[in-house]
This record gives structure tokens, sequence and C-alpha cells, in this order.
């Protein structure tokens, strides 16, 4: 059985997004491939018990390949509020490699490849003593270390979080530069690979960001935040491309909503959200620019424009903070990709099978 | 009493040419709000009928002017006099808001 960790340097670099499409591009040469995510952060509920949510997005989306492992041993440890708190005032190192242990035995059990996911950069798990390095050395697998953007930073970290793994004695096959600006793409693509190259790391593969990738829909904005919908419950999968405060002038403000903006403005401003609401696309003059409205203030315009917004179909949300705030918190969503994100999910897979070195990575592993 | 009817051929003749001032109300057929104001309109085009012209212009139906009016959202109010801009308004007014303009533009 092969098996391959994928790491980061940080949350949010595209372990997942990585590991999405080296499963589904590696279909044809291996004939079982399994997923695991030893140690998550991002749990949810499913079947009764906690699972990562990463671990629920991959075990649904490669239903069709063949991925077959039970979801609670695809994600063994689920690090639970309280869960470091445990474990440093009664730690028991021994407990959680046998889970994890286990839990890819099972999960490897008869298959030909395993992609094993990390959680976070090389050091996180180290305070209840399993870093993603020890878990990388505890399964016996060499690693590819995921970076995003730039050119100094990531050669920064790469290095750092290379040293943590060289330490536990685990072999860093190469690394993979996600999320690279189209328009700096040539730039960083040769430089990266020549500034790696120096340091005796190879990179497998540099992916370009595609926006898309993170717009949210209007339903996960609701699931992170604690908004109500007034209406529009229909066209909550609408993607959101930008956000945009509505606090100037409707006069003004209109230059800056483009397709797909969340208008996010006082409930009181009127003014604001009929001419939002008058916004339509070039393109299709019959639909609106935006896809969503956020009210402020907790305050519900008067019946006319209720009842306009009703009509309009768009999702239409309150909430109970002021505009900064309301505004910081879609801000500062994650946006993970899921199941029933397909558009999404092929985009990935594209992405990770016109950009990465596969005959590299199959040759390492 | 329905509003006139300016399009791409008779708009240069009805409002930039002409000796009244002229409300434009930019709408289209689509568009909600723009339903919530087109009453007000007709009315104040009764009540005003000797100091200012109210006529409407459907952006499907001469994009020329629209475009050219850089109307991005509809309805968009244009106050014209001797072929000139005096003021443009974004979204629904209210009968109050919409008299004190008239007034502020004759």
């Amino acid at each position: 059985m092969k098996k391959i960790f994928i790491a980061a340097t940080k949350q949010n670099d595209g372990k997942t997004t990585v590991s999405l499409g080296l499963i589904f591009n590696f279909r044809d040469k291996f004939k079982k491939v399994a997923f695991i995510k030893p140690i998550g952060q991002r749990y949810l509920e499913e079947q009764g018990i906690k699972v990562d949510e990463d671990s629920i997005l991959i075990e649904k989306v490669t239903a069709t390949c063949q991925v077959r492992c039970g979801l609670k041993d695809m994600s063994p440890v689920a690090v639970e509020k309280g869960f470091t708190e445990r474990y440093i005032s009664s730690p028991d190192k021994k407990s959680i490699s046998k889970q994890i242990k286990k839990a890819f035995n099972k999960v490897g059990r008869r298959q030909d490849l395993v992609v094993i996911e990390g959680t976070g950069h090389a050091g996180v798990g180290s305070v209840f003593d399993h870093s993603n390095a020890y878990v990388a050395k505890l399964l016996g697998s060499k690693v590819i270390i995921i970076s995003s953007g730039g050119i100094g930073r990531p050669i920064d970290e790469i290095l750092l979080n290379k040293a943590l793994f060289e330490r536990e004695g685990v072999k860093v096959l190469g690394v993979i530069i996600n999320k690279v600006l189209p328009s700096k793409f040539d730039k960083i693509n040769c430089l990266v690979r020549k500034g790696l190259a120096r340091k005796g790391v190879d990179v497998l593969g540099v992916i370009p960001y595609n926006p898309m990738l993170s717009y949210p829909t209007v339903e996960q904005i609701i699931e992170e935040t604690d908004f109500e919908i007034l209406c529009g419950k229909e066209s909550l999968g609408s993607y959101v491309s930008r956000v945009m405060v509505g606090a100037m002038k409707p006069r003004d403000a209109i230059k800056y909503i483009v397709n797909d903006s969340l208008l996010i403005t006082p409930g009181d401003r009127e003014d604001m959200i009929t001419a939002a609401l008058g916004c339509f696309r070039t393109s299709d003059k019959k639909e609106l620019k935006i896809s969503g409205l956020v009210l402020t203030g907790n305050v519900i315009p008067g019946e006319p424009t209720i009842s306009l917004l009703r009509n309009s179909k768009i999702p239409v949300l309150l909430a109970k903070t002021d505009t900064y705030t309301a505004a910081s918190c879609v801000h500062d969503l994650t946006v993970k990709i899921r199941p029933q994100d397909k558009d999404k999910i092929d985009t990935v897979i594209k992405l990770v099978r016109d950009n990465i070195d596969f005959k590299k990575i199959l040759k390492r592993i | 009493m329905s509003l006139p009817h300016y399009t791409d051929a008779n708009f240069k003749k009805e409002v930039l040419d002409s000796d009244l001032p002229v409300l434009v109300d930019f709408w289209a057929a689509w568009c909600s709000p723009c339903k919530m104001i087109a009453p007000l309109l007709e009315e104040l085009a009764k009540e005003y009928s000797k100091k200012i012209k109210i006529g409407k212009v459907d952006v499907e139906a001469s994009p020329k002017t629209a475009t050219a009016y850089a109307v991005m959202s509809v309805p968009t109010i244009i106050f014209f006099k001797d072929g000139k801009i005096m003021e443009q308004v974004v979204g629904v007014l209210s009968m109050s808001d919409l008299k004190r303009k008239i007034e502020a533009n004759l």
C-alpha cells in the first residue's frame, strides 16, 4: 500500500483541495484509494459522531470512485472544545496514537493508496504530542507540503515546516504552491522553483488562484453567522463574489455593486435597498446584480419595501448587530468546499490535473 | 394619466430641446421599485403640468439613451433643464422628496 501525507504551512492553504484533486486524478493509477484525516479541528455531527468536515466532504464527493471507508475511521480524533485542556491535565499519548493507528489500519486495509490529510502547519497538535510531523512518522508516510501564494513567505514557511518533519525523520517529497494570482503566476512559478531548488526542495506543482473557490453561498453565510432569514429561502444557494457595505448615497453606492454582490446596509436605508433592487446585470437586464442583502441593526423596513424584497426572490437576512460587525463576520468566514458545490469540485479536479506533476509524485511515493 | 414615453428616437426633441424642464424616469417592466414610483409621478405630472414635463424611458427599449446617461439601476430619475443634467437620483423616492426635488429643479 502506498501512502501520502498532505501537510501545509498553515490553515486554509488548500490541503483538502489538493487531497480531493489527487484522489480523483489518481483513479486511473490506483484501483482502491482511501482517505484519512487523523486529526480534525472543524467537525460536524454526522451519523451521531463528531467527524471532521473535510472527511465528510471527501466521503460524500468520492462516493462514485473507489474510496470506501467508514466516516469515523476517516476522522478518528476530533479536537473539540476542552480537548487540549483535558490532555494537558491528564496526558495520554499512547491512547491517541493507538486510536489513529487503529483507524488508519482499518481505512488502509486492502487499499492501493491512502491519502492522509494533516491539520494546520507541521507543528499543530504538538500540544497533545501529535504534531503533523509526528503523525506522519507514526503512519510511516512521506509528505507533500502545500503553501499558498507569494515568493519569500512560502519559501520561509516551507523550510520551517520541512525542518520539523525532518526532525521526526519524515521524508518530504516536495511542495505544491497553491492560490497563486494569475497575474503573477509566471513570475512566482519561476522564482519559487528556483528559490526552493537552491534549498534542495522540489516543486511538484504551482496552482493558480481561482476566486470562485472562495465564494461562499448565502446559505454558508447563514450557517456561520446568527443572521436570520427574512425572505428568499429559494435562492440560498447563490454565490457571493463580493461584499459591499451600502453606506453612501444610492447613486454613488451602485457604482460599487458588481454581479453576485452581497449588500450589507442598515434596515432603515430603504433608499439603498430599493436602489439595489433596481441594479441589473448588463448581460441580462431581468436579473439583479446582488445575490443577497443583509439588513443590519435588527431593523425591518416598512411593508412596501418588504413586499418588494419578497417579490425580488433574493435572500434577505436580518442582522441584530451594527453594519460594521455584520460585515466583519462575513469577511472573516472560512469558505470550505461542500459536497453539494459541484462546480467548485469540478474546478478543483481540473486545477489539480492541469498543474501538478503526477508522474513525479507516483515515482516518489 | 399615463406618462409619455421617451425613446432613443425622440429623446433629443422631447427632452434635450424642451423649453420646459424635464423629469425623466428610467425604468424597466420587470422592476418592482419602478412600479412603486410610477403612480406618484403620474400624479405629479398633473400637478406640475405647466412647470415641468414628466416622462419615462424604458431602459430595455431605449438602450442607447440609458447607456448615454450611465443608468446602472432602475428607477433612476434625471432632471434636465436646457438640455443639461440638473440632478440624478437612484432608487425609490417618497412623494414629499419628489416634490422637493421638482421644486428645486424648476
